[in-house]
């Protein structure tokens, strides 16, 4: 199985702080891979890396390549703008702008200079987040009005509407109640057919809930990844062990 | 129920019933080949209990998968466990099919003698219970789980039977003795299989409403 991500040797400063240290790790099309590891591991850092979103600090430096589909994602014809659009991200904090349900989803349309079907393309990301029949007949209402969970939902519609081939997702359930987060955790179980997910879950609990791969983190530095089954059951390394029987001590 | 939980349980269930058909399989191979004199098909029962202890293990393994995945509570939890011993029930099931092959090998290369009637009666009621315990399983089937646990009684009376019936011939025939320890062989290996369908029909009844129904009399 070819790899849909190819990291190599990816190294991250913000300034003399090594957050990512010469990482190599590939990711695969069509799972959940949740990255895992104590706080100021690189979790959030890793995950931008991604999609180029580290650039946005003006501090930060980076080494090594990250390969998307076999493209160089750092090479001098890519505009991040439009490697966003392929590889999308939610956050921890549902972040819908103050504007209608509708105005939300069509935002990102427009800056990416998407005008066809777009009535069609916001029905579709709505129904996949399984809000459509909810919020079919109010899609001017602002979207502030919906719950937290909603909210998420509908920020995950906002990034799907743009069918990005990658999905990342920083702690997208944190805030929610447990009913909100069950339905996150099926619907990652649902997108990953048409799309590859990448997620920093809130708790080792959520990882071996929802994630295919995992992978763990400490202090820049990867210390195992591979399919979640094996890293919950049998890790090859003892500090694996130690994390996710909650006994990392460092 | 969450959705991935519950696509590894359907999973599970899969790998127990394939499990289940082949143990049953291999059962009424060995009985086919003690009754039609078949070396080649007890020879089959033999080799294959290789590919029942590979099954096995990866039952457990999914069993496994599902504890430290999702670490399921309640009636997720009695059916993840309840798979676990089941899983080890049919293993045995599938040794017991072995080492009827084996008697039935022994007793092919002798001159025939009869089989007692009361072997072809249990072998059916043994065979019924198998699958009756599984169909339990699958369908958390109480009803049929608790006509299992009662068959076992006629089992057992019947290897009561088969053992005083064979011990009569070994006193009248002594030149058959070593053909009829064989054969009595088989009748145990009968009862032992009935006493395993029970455990798994009493796993059931625990999967289905949390009660533990081992270690007491039936009624």
């Amino acid at each position: 199985m070819s790899a849909l991500v190819e990291m190599r040797a990816f190294t991250v400063r913000y300034g003399s702080t090594l957050a990512l240290d010469s990482i190599d790790l590939d990711l695969h099309a069509h799972r959940v891979t949740a990255v895992i590891g104590p706080a100021g591991a690189g979790k959030s850092t890793l995950l931008r890396a991604l999609n180029r979103m580290n650039e946005l600090v003006a501090v930060s430096s980076r080494e090594g390549t990250i390969r998307l589909g076999g493209v160089d994602i750092h090479g001098g014809d890519i505009d991040p703008l439009a490697l966003r659009r392929r590889v999308g991200m939610t956050f921890e904090r549902p972040n819908p702008f103050p504007r209608s349900i509708f105005d939300n989803l069509a935002w990102g349309l427009s800056i990416h200079g998407v005008d066809d079907h777009v009535e069609a393309r916001i029905e579709q990301a709505l129904t996949r987040v399984g809000l459509w029949s909810l919020l079919a007949d109010r899609l001017d209402r602002p979207a502030r009005e919906l719950s937290l969970g909603d909210q998420q939902r509908l920020c995950i519609a906002r990034a799907l509407v743009l069918e990005p081939e990658i999905l990342l997702m920083d702690e997208p359930c944190s805030r929610l109640d447990p009913t909100s987060t069950a339905r996150i955790e099926d619907l990652l179980f649902d997108l990953k057919t048409a799309t590859t997910i990448v997620l920093v879950p809130h708790s080792l609990r959520q990882t071996s809930r929802v994630a295919d791969d995992t992978v763990l983190l400490d202090a820049g530095t990867l210390i195992e990844a591979g399919s979640t089954e094996e890293m919950f059951t049998r890790p090859r390394r003892a500090r694996t062990e130690a994390f996710v029987t909650g006994r990392f001590d460092v | 129920m969450p959705k991935r939980l519950n696509h590894h349980l359907e999973q599970l269930k899969k790998e127990i019933l394939l499990l289940g058909s082949m143990v049953e399989d291999a059962t009424n191979k060995a009985l086919l080949a003690l009754a039609d004199r078949r070396h080649e098909l007890a020879t089959e029962v033999i080799e294959g209990d290789a590919v029942v202890d590979a099954r096995e293990i990866a039952v457990e393994e999914e069993c496994l998968k599902i504890l430290a995945l999702h670490q399921p509570v309640a009636a997720d939890l009695r059916f993840v466990i309840a798979a676990m011993k089941v899983n080890n029930d049919l293993e045995r099931v599938g040794d017991l099919a072995s080492n009827l092959a084996a008697r039935a090998i022994y007793l092919i290369s002798e001159p025939p003698i009869p089989i007692p009637v009361e072997i072809d009666e249990m072998a059916d009621s043994v065979r019924a219970m198998l699958r009756d315990s599984l169909n339990a399983l699958v369908n958390r089937d109480l009803q049929l789980a608790h006509k299992v646990l009662h068959a076992d009684e006629d089992v057992d009376s019947r290897h009561k039977r088969i053992y005083d019936l064979l011990q009569a011939r070994m006193r009248e025939q002594p030149d058959h003795i070593e053909r009829l320890v064989q054969m009595l062989s088989v009748s145990r290996y009968l009862e032992r299989m009935a006493d395993l369908a029970t455990n798994i029909a009493e796993d059931v009844v625990f999967m289905v409403n949390g009660e533990v129904i081992r270690h007491r009399p039936t009624g």
